[in-house]
């Protein structure tokens, strides 16, 4: 796994992570939900923001299975799924695909958000609910 | 009712008068500067001037894999730079670079502006497999999400979903271009594709196979931008810049690769600055003859074309097999070679200039485009009437 840089915004959601919570950033203002977390609302611009425990569930919008890994890194994860995951909250994110053979991916499929201990780290992933 | 704005006033007064290639190799063991010198030397002869004419320059990088246009300009022993223009940018800057360019050439800030890109796309920092760090990528990186075609594999997904086409309508694309390539001596690839070898074709990332994206190669390719007034007097005949816009909607991303803002991942910038663009040019898509579309994957081309409103929404695949709206004439960067684009805009002028050997399709309009995700620009280009 490519760890997170560890940008100073995130630096709340990488710690929540690391107690098994999915963090996503929600706007005081405009009640917005949304990832990466910014010190901005994306959508009002308001800096009122706090963080909020991710919904639990979500639905895939799109997905790729990956053959060849770009980096490295991930030289020995072929195939993987990578999808495009919209949470009930609203707030879409990328993330690991695991369980789910390639010919049942669909868009709208039905996911859990799960966080795993990996061995470089807390990594969110999605499961067949 | 959005409206399209008003007619910038540097367009269909400025012209592109030349263009320059090197060699696309896979191991050019020459330096960028050497490559981007080359290019540029050949594009200034091409139009009939000499390096002494021109005084601007523009180009871009990524990866810091290309040199400062004060290098260019340096080597070429240009007697004095009045406007250089360097950017940080992918695939969507070409168009937007002459669109830079043509203005200050309009408002007399430059006489000739050299445009061009040079990399050693293969032989050194690869697009396609280094790493790019940017301030969304914490949150892709670590689910194995590190290359522009996973990113773009994610788009082409959700378009082909939405839009009711298949794998099937990607290689459609792949096969056509290639059919160009095969006439054309600069492609890198030109051995006979069809949709049988695509199908066997290993995937990349789906629904992306190999021959679905582009090749990475070393070299350069750049282009001139003069005064209307000023090109009738050169080498080749004008080609004029007719229209010209770029688009970033809302929620561009974090980085060039950061899609997680972007609520539509079935439509581009196309679909954004299509208004602008045709609006800009006074023209309607049905009026050009050929489009040059940025094809870093075969899906930017589908989706550009629908973009654009050169094909209905779900019909450009159909559009594609159909072969009777041209597209990609060079073989396109699938084909041709991964000039990030410069060498799409170049294709667009010779074949303008009736210069594209047995390729040359009789086109008085074409559209150009640069860039295949959240931005990216676009050029509308007309021969001299």
């Amino acid at each position: 796994m490519i760890p997170p840089a560890g940008d100073v915004d995130a630096a709340s959601f990488w710690a929540a992570l690391d107690d098994g919570t999915l963090l996503v950033s929600v706007c005081g203002s405009c009640g917005h939900r949304w990832l990466p977390p910014l010190a901005t609302c994306p959508r009002c611009a308001s800096r009122d923001i706090t963080g909020a425990a991710a919904a639990p569930t979500g639905a895939l919008y799109t997905w790729t299975v990956i053959h060849r890994a770009a980096d490295p890194a991930y030289a020995n994860d072929t195939p993987y799924t990578v999808g495009l995951v919209e949470l009930a909250d609203g707030a879409r994110m990328y993330g690991r695909v695991v369980g789910v053979a390639p010919g049942d991916l669909r868009a709208g499929l039905a996911l859990a958000v799960r966080v795993r201990r990996g061995a470089d780290g807390p990594i969110w992933e999605f499961v067949a609910t | 009712m959005a409206r399209p704005r008003l007619r910038p006033e540097f367009l269909g007064r400025t012209a592109l008068t030349g263009v320059g290639y090197t060699e696309l190799t896979k191991a050019s063991g020459r330096s960028v500067l050497d490559l981007a010198s080359e290019a540029c030397a050949a594009a200034i002869a091409d139009a009939g001037l000499a390096p002494s004419d021109v005084d601007g320059v523009a180009s871009f990088r990524f990866l810091e894999d290309s040199v400062p246009t004060q290098a260019v300009a340096t080597a070429l022993g240009m007697p004095g730079s009045n406007w250089l223009l360097d950017l940080n940018l992918g695939g969507q800057a070409p168009c937007y670079l002459v669109t830079q360019a043509a203005m200050a050439v309009h408002l007399g800030l430059a006489r000739h502006v050299v445009v061009f890109r040079a990399l050693n796309g293969r032989s050194g920092a690869r697009v396609g497999t280094n790493r790019a760090p940017g301030p969304g990528t914490d949150f892709r990186y670590p689910v194995g999400l590190t290359a522009y075609v996973h990113y773009i594999a994610l788009w082409a997904r959700r378009f082909l979903i939405d839009t009711g086409q298949s794998e099937d309508d990607l290689a459609a694309v792949a096969v056509a271009q290639r059919a160009w390539a095969e006439r054309n001596e600069r492609a890198y690839l030109r051995a006979p594709h069809s949709l049988e070898a695509h199908g066997n074709a290993p995937y990349v990332a789906e629904p992306f196979r190999v021959p679905d994206c582009t090749i990475e190669v070393d070299g350069a390719c750049a282009v001139v931008v003069s005064s209307l007034d000023a090109a009738r007097d050169l080498a080749r005949p004008p080609v004029v810049v007719q229209g010209a816009a770029y688009a970033a909607g809302p929620g561009v991303g974090l980085d060039m690769g950061d899609s997680m803002f972007w609520d539509d991942l079935s439509r581009n910038y196309t679909h954004r600055l299509a208004l602008d663009l045709w609006g800009s040019a006074a023209l309607a898509p049905a009026d050009v003859d050929l489009a040059e579309i940025y094809d870093c994957f075969t899906s930017t081309v589908l989706m550009g074309l629908e973009g654009l409103g050169l094909a209905a929404r779900g019909g450009a695949g159909d559009l594609v097999r159909a072969g009777t709206f041209p597209v990609n004439t060079h073989g396109g960067l699938l084909s041709e070679g991964y000039l990030h684009g410069m060498n799409t805009i170049a294709e667009a002028v010779l074949q303008l200039q009736g210069r594209a050997g047995d390729r040359t399709v009789g086109a008085d309009t074409c559209v150009v485009t640069s860039g295949a995700l959240m931005d990216g620009s676009a050029l509308v280009l007309a021969v001299d009437r």
